[in-house]
This record gives C-alpha cells, sequence and structure tokens, in this order.
C-alpha cells in the first residue's frame, strides 16, 4: 500500500508539468476565449459587456450562416475525397508488386509541402492571364476561362485542400492493411476468393476502424482549415469560399471586433465536438458487428 | 584514430570558438524599434543606412523588427501595446488606427512631454505634418515621416501608341475606358473583391467633394458616399476593371500594369517603386470629376498618417530615455529624412527638403510630389475617417454593389450601423 502511494506521488509529479504545460497553453486560452465573447472588443480595447448578445448575431450573420455552410459541404468533400480515395489508394497499392514505393512517395508528397506554398502554387494555376490550366486551354484554341466564380470557387479550394490530404489517409490506411494477417488472405485464396472478395470480407471490415478513425480527424481537421483558401480565394468572391477559419480570421483581424472572433471561435470548438460525438455514434453500430479491429 | 586527449582538446577548441562567437556582446543601451520600412518596403534600404549609422555613432544595439504591414502586423502591434510590451520606438498610422495605441496609455505625449524638453524637436517640423498629427485630445503622440499621395498612375506611353488623350477630365477618362477595351488592355488595375480600396476612396473624393469625405458616417450616410460607390458599380458595368477583379489583391494589378496590360493604376507612392521599370513612360494625375460629382478636379487623397510613437517606459527609463529620443531625432534628420524621400517618393514632412534637389527621385516620383503640393485641397483616406470594421464593410461591400447583390445603400447604411456601435464603445 504505502508503496502504490509513493507511485501516486511520482506519477502526479510527472503529470504536473504536462498539466500546466495544457492548462497555461490551451484551457486558460479557451477559457479566456468564452469570456471574450461575452463583450464587444474592438481592437483589443475597452470591452463592453454584452452577454449572449454576440451568440445571437452569430445566428444572424450572412457571413457566418454561408462559412458554416460551406464547412459541411467542405467536411463531406472532405471524408469522400480524403479518406475515401486514400482508402482506394491504399487497397490498390496493397495489390501490387513492383512500384508500390514510388507511389507511396508520390501520394504522400503534398502532405510534406506547406500548406502556404501549395495554396500559392492553386492560386497561380487558376490565375486567369498567366494560369496553368488557362495557358493548356489557349493551346487548345479555347478562351480563358474564370476558375474562381462566386459559382465555383468552394470546389476551387476544396480540390487542393483535400488533394493535399489525401496522402496522409492513404498512409493510415495502408499501414493497416499491412497489419492484417496473411494467413487470412491465404485461406480466402483456399476457399477461392477472387480480388474483390477478399477486399471486400476480409480488408475492408478489418480496416473499419482505422476508417473511422480517419473521418473523424478529416471532420474535425475541416474546422481548422485556414492557409490554403487564404491564399488562393480568402473566402470570396462575395464569401462564397468563405469556411469557418477564414470567416475567424476576418473578423478578427480585418475587423478587429476581438469579442465576436471569440464567439466564432467558441462556436468552432462547440461544432467540432458535436461532429465528432456524431460521428462516432453514426459509425459506432458498425463498429461493434463483430468484425474487430485491425491491431490484433 | 585521434586519442582521447586530442579528442577532448579538439571539442575544447570547437567549445571555445563556439561560446566566443555566440556570446552576446553587451551594449550600454538596447533598444526595441519597430517600423513600417521593414521588407519589399521602398524605404527599407534607407532606413537600414540610418540605424547602422545611428548604432555607429553611440553605444547602442537596435533591435530592429520592421516589417511591412498587413492585418496580422497590425493587431500584432495593437496587442503588444494593450499587454505593455511595447516596442520602445514604434513607427505606426497615426489617424483613426492609431486609437488601440493610444487609448492604451503606453506612448508619451509629444505635446506636454517631449517638445517643451525638446524643442528643437518641434522646430524642425513643417506646420501642416505636425497639425495632421494632432489626436482628438489634441495632442501629438506620433511623430511624422513621409507624407503620402494617392492618385490616378498612368501607363503614358499606351496612351501615345493609341493615341487616346490622358485622362484630365471626366469626358478623356471614359474615353480612355472605351477605347482600351476595344483594343483588349485593361483600363483601371483594381481588386474589387479583396482591395478595392484606393478606387473606394477615388470613387467617394470626385463623387462627394472634400466636405463630404471629410464627414464620414457618424451623422449619417453622405449622399456623396452613395454615388461614389454607385460610380464603381458603372465603371464596373463599363468592363473598366480586369475580368479577374474580384479575385485579386493589390500585387496583381500591379503587376499587369507593369507588364503594359493595364493602362491606370489607382494606388499611392508606396506603389511607385515596384513600378521602378516603367518610370520613363509613367506620369501620376488626379482621378478626374464626372459633371455630376461634387469634387474638384487636382483634389487628392494624401497627408502625413504615420509617425513616431515612444513608448512611457522607454522615455521614463534612465538609460534608454535618452537614447531613444536621440534615434528620433537622428530618423527625423534632414538627412536621413532626404534618403527616405527618395527612397519612397514620399512627401518630406521636416524643413529644408527641396525634393528639386534630390537627384535619386525620377521625374514621375517628382510629378507625384508636385501633384500634393499643389492640390486644390487634400483630404486623408477614407479609412482615416471611420472605424475599421465599418470600412471593412464598405471593402467587403464593393463586390455586392459591383454584381448587383446590394445597393450602395444597403452597404452603407449597415457600414454606418457598425460605425455608431464602435464608437459607442469608446465612450
Amino acid at each position: 500500500m504505502r508503496q502504490f502511494e509513493d507511485d501516486k506521488k511520482v506519477i502526479i509529479m510527472f503529470l504536473i508539468p504536462a498539466f500546466a504545460f495544457i492548462f497555461i497553453f490551451l484551457l486558460y486560452p479557451l477559457i479566456r476565449t468564452f469570456y471574450n465573447s461575452l463583450f464587444y472588443i474592438l481592437q483589443n480595447t475597452n470591452p463592453r459587456y454584452v452577454g449572449l448578445g454576440n451568440y445571437q448575431k452569430l445566428f444572424t450573420d450572412s457571413g457566418m450562416i454561408t462559412a458554416i455552410w460551406n464547412t459541411l459541404i467542405f467536411m463531406i468533400a472532405a471524408v469522400l475525397i480524403e479518406v475515401g480515395l486514400g482508402t482506394v489508394l491504399a487497397i490498390l497499392i496493397n495489390f501490387i508488386k513492383r512500384g508500390a514505393k514510388f507511389f507511396r512517395i508520390v501520394y504522400v508528397f503534398p502532405v510534406v509541402v506547406s500548406a502556404a506554398a501549395l495554396g500559392l502554387l492553386f492560386s497561380l494555376i487558376y490565375n486567369y492571364r498567366v494560369g496553368l490550366l488557362n495557358t493548356i486551354i489557349s493551346w487548345l484554341g479555347y478562351n480563358p476561362i474564370r476558375w474562381i466564380t462566386r459559382d465555383s470557387s468552394l470546389w476551387a479550394v476544396i480540390a487542393p485542400v483535400t488533394w493535399r490530404y489525401v496522402g496522409f489517409y492513404f498512409i493510415i490506411i495502408l499501414t493497416a492493411i499491412t497489419k492484417i494477417p496473411k494467413t487470412l488472405y491465404e485461406s480466402a485464396e483456399i476457399e477461392g476468393a477472387n480480388r474483390w472478395q477478399k477486399t471486400r470480407h476480409i480488408t475492408l471490415p478489418l480496416i473499419f476502424s482505422d476508417i473511422r478513425i480517419s473521418i473523424i480527424i478529416a471532420i474535425t481537421g475541416v474546422t481548422k482549415v485556414f492557409s490554403m483558401v487564404w491564399i488562393i480565394t480568402q473566402g470570396g468572391p462575395m464569401n462564397s469560399s468563405q469556411v469557418l477559419g477564414t470567416y475567424l480570421y476576418s473578423v478578427t483581424f480585418q475587423r478587429r471586433l476581438f469579442g465576436y472572433g471569440s464567439t466564432i471561435a467558441v462556436f468552432i470548438v462547440i461544432f467540432g465536438l458535436l461532429l465528432v460525438v456524431l460521428t462516432n455514434k453514426l459509425l459506432k453500430s458498425d463498429d461493434d458487428s463483430g468484425y474487430g479491429t485491425p491491431g490484433m | 584514430m585521434l586519442s582521447s586527449f586530442k579528442k577532448t582538446g579538439l571539442i575544447l577548441i570547437v567549445s571555445v570558438l563556439f561560446l566566443t562567437l555566440t556570446a552576446p556582446v553587451s551594449y550600454a543601451v538596447d533598444l526595441e524599434v519597430f517600423t513600417m520600412f521593414g521588407g519589399a518596403d521602398p524605404a527599407s534600404g534607407a532606413y537600414q543606412d540610418a540605424i547602422s549609422e545611428f548604432e555607429s555613432m553611440y553605444d547602442v544595439d537596435i533591435n530592429d523588427d520592421s516589417s511591412t504591414m498587413d492585418d496580422s502586423v497590425k493587431v500584432r502591434i495593437e496587442n503588444a501595446f494593450q499587454a505593455n510590451n511595447e516596442p520602445d520606438l514604434t513607427m505606426y498610422f497615426t489617424d483613426e488606427q492609431a486609437s488601440p495605441i493610444i487609448n492604451s496609455n503606453n506612448v508619451v505625449s509629444y505635446t506636454e512631454e517631449i517638445f517643451p524638453e525638446y524643442p528643437e524637436l518641434k522646430d524642425r517640423y513643417l506646420e501642416d505634418p505636425l497639425e495632421q498629427q494632432c489626436w482628438k485630445d489634441d495632442h501629438i503622440y506620433g511623430i511624422p515621416v513621409t507624407g503620402f499621395y494617392e492618385g490616378l498612375i498612368i501607363n503614358e506611353d499606351l496612351f501615345e501608341e493609341h493615341d487616346i488623350p490622358l485622362p484630365t477630365n471626366w469626358g478623356n477618362f471614359i474615353t480612355a475606358i472605351e477605347r482600351f477595351n476595344e483594343e483588349d488592355i485593361v483600363p483601371i488595375g483594381a481588386g474589387l473583391g479583396r482591395v478595392p480600396h484606393y478606387i473606394i476612396e477615388h470613387a467617394i473624393l470626385v463623387m462627394a467633394g472634400a466636405e463630404q469625405h471629410n464627414a464620414g458616417l457618424k451623422d449619417g450616410v453622405p449622399q456623396g458616399w452613395i454615388d461614389g460607390l454607385n460610380l464603381i458599380k458603372e465603371l464596373y458595368e463599363m468592363n473598366a476593371f480586369p475580368v479577374d477583379t474580384l479575385n485579386m489583391g493589390w500585387e496583381q494589378p500591379r503587376e499587369m500594369f507593369r507588364r503594359k496590360e493595364v493602362a491606370m493604376l489607382p494606388e499611392g507612392n508606396w506603389a511607385l517603386g515596384a513600378l521602378s521599370e516603367n518610370y520613363d513612360t509613367m506620369t501620376i494625375l488626379p482621378m478626374p470629376v464626372p459633371p455630376e460629382g461634387r469634387g474638384e478636379y487636382g483634389s487628392i487623397i494624401a497627408g502625413f498618417t504615420s509617425g513616431f510613437y515612444i513608448s512611457k517606459d522607454a522615455y521614463q527609463d534612465e538609460k534608454k530615455g535618452e537614447m531613444v529620443i536621440k534615434l528620433v531625432k537622428h530618423l527625423t534628420s534632414k538627412e536621413v529624412m532626404a534618403d527616405i524621400v527618395e527612397a519612397n517618393a514620399g512627401l518630406p514632412s521636416v524643413k529644408g527638403i527641396n525634393v528639386n534637389d534630390l537627384e535619386g527621385l525620377s521625374v514621375v516620383e517628382r510629378e507625384g510630389v508636385d501633384l500634393a503640393n499643389l492640390a486644390s485641397s487634400i483630404v486623408l483616406p477614407t479609412d482615416a475617417k471611420i472605424s475599421r470594421p465599418a470600412f471593412q464593410e464598405i471593402v467587403d461591400g464593393v463586390a455586392y454593389i459591383v454584381e448587383g447583390e446590394k445597393t450602395a445603400e444597403e452597404v452603407l447604411e449597415s457600414a454606418r450601423e457598425i460605425e455608431m456601435e464602435a464608437r459607442r464603445g469608446e465612450e
């Protein structure tokens, strides 16, 4: 018993620095952000208490509503493209014997390039006069196209952002696939299963929990999307590609409304948590269906 | 293989060398300085030379954090003052944007404390530039460096090549838009979706006139402001702007102007440095006034809206106080000011500088200075008259107005509501 108590002290001693770090750099800013959200603060001066006024404004602000809506579309695209395509590529790469390493590097490469560099690259690709796309179109004898319009801007930013992360989920899923015991596939082969049947009945069920985690990471990641959208469109034209991250920046840094900006930040945290809980609930029943996990 | 003795000796020598090279040199005074003369600013070279010269004159180390301005840098500076973590000397805006700096109560009043003790600092200034620095309480907290002016920068050779008269009146201006459209040249370079600032200021000035332009939004929305924003819509409908104007920043119109794809560029003197390749074929003119406009041809947006703020803590510090004043005197000396004017083509704020004597200035830069000196009236920019969120509402609203999604009245009424809310916060 005495020995256990000593251990407890040691454990607490080791936990304190980490807790202090989390409290100072995460919890305190979060509490402070919530406190600020109850004030009208312009340029960080003369805060004026407005109670829940900023929260009421949140749901009547057309810019915010557009940002929420666009973020939801972004999330669906992130799940389908980032996780979906990442999974498909991982399964396909697992089939091939030669050149797998090359494709692994190619798919993962965009993940290691900075978002700012990719944002700049895509803003040049979309450029009306000197952009890559319009140069190709001109070579083919057609007139140049405005790639970033009110109707297309959201997709113009979804494409590079989701493309960038395909490689990230590809690696997660590929790692999960490689952990599946080869004996399962060999048994299936003896039973006469083809590739599709092996994928459908062995691979997918055994990597499902990894796919679920990937979906949750992809969804929460979208609430943090900022750099590439800001560089390519700044949320425009006319808020058409505004997402929560860019709208938060616009309100806080361009308009200098620190109180309202804090309200948006609090909303993003709650929104992210709600989506994680919801996604977990929606996917939980499948996970409990007896397929097990690949960590065996 | 090296013997252990040799290894130890080698490690010791390397360690001593490393410590010698990296050991901080101690100076009598360390000063933290922030200015807008950083990065690609045309005056950054002249400023760096001035700082190096000052460091060689005194036992001082200047920790220079200068940077070109963007919203994140502005917020960083504003927050530094709010947190009483401000630099010892800061160059920042002195117009409406100075509120967080001055309200922080962390800057010294030149009027009350510095000028009485150092009258020679006040005496070196021209009267107008110094008067423009007066805050709402009649105190001066920031003393100016160089002033700015805005105008219509013209690719003159394009006008000559296509036999189009220069836009010295509204008729010529409209003719130029029509003719350049026919020639597949963009008439006016501006990004209406992201940074329509200069076209907003010009349009409001010519339609509202100086008096209404200066009125701001506190007493209602002036008709001239509505007319100004509607003028931008008219020009947009005439295809006066680039096809992708709604998704452009300020860099692209400048680049297009440099490459002769744009005929006219509403910008300020700070843009001239980036257009140096075109100096021989450029001129700068005031924005022409439409027949229904209340403005006067020759009235321009200009002024002295930035200056040096001295931190209270630094001024009251035994060592720093004297040194920071010496630095301000050095940076606002006639010689340094002349170098900066030569670099950024700005307006000198101190006595004894004749721009005609500055050999480094190009013809177009001299024309720019003349434009300001000969202006029928000078008004400060729109964002110097209204609060930041109200101005941003107008900036964001321009795209909606030109696309017909909102009216100018709607955008300005919304900006006025925001303005009134911001002013309530000040009280």
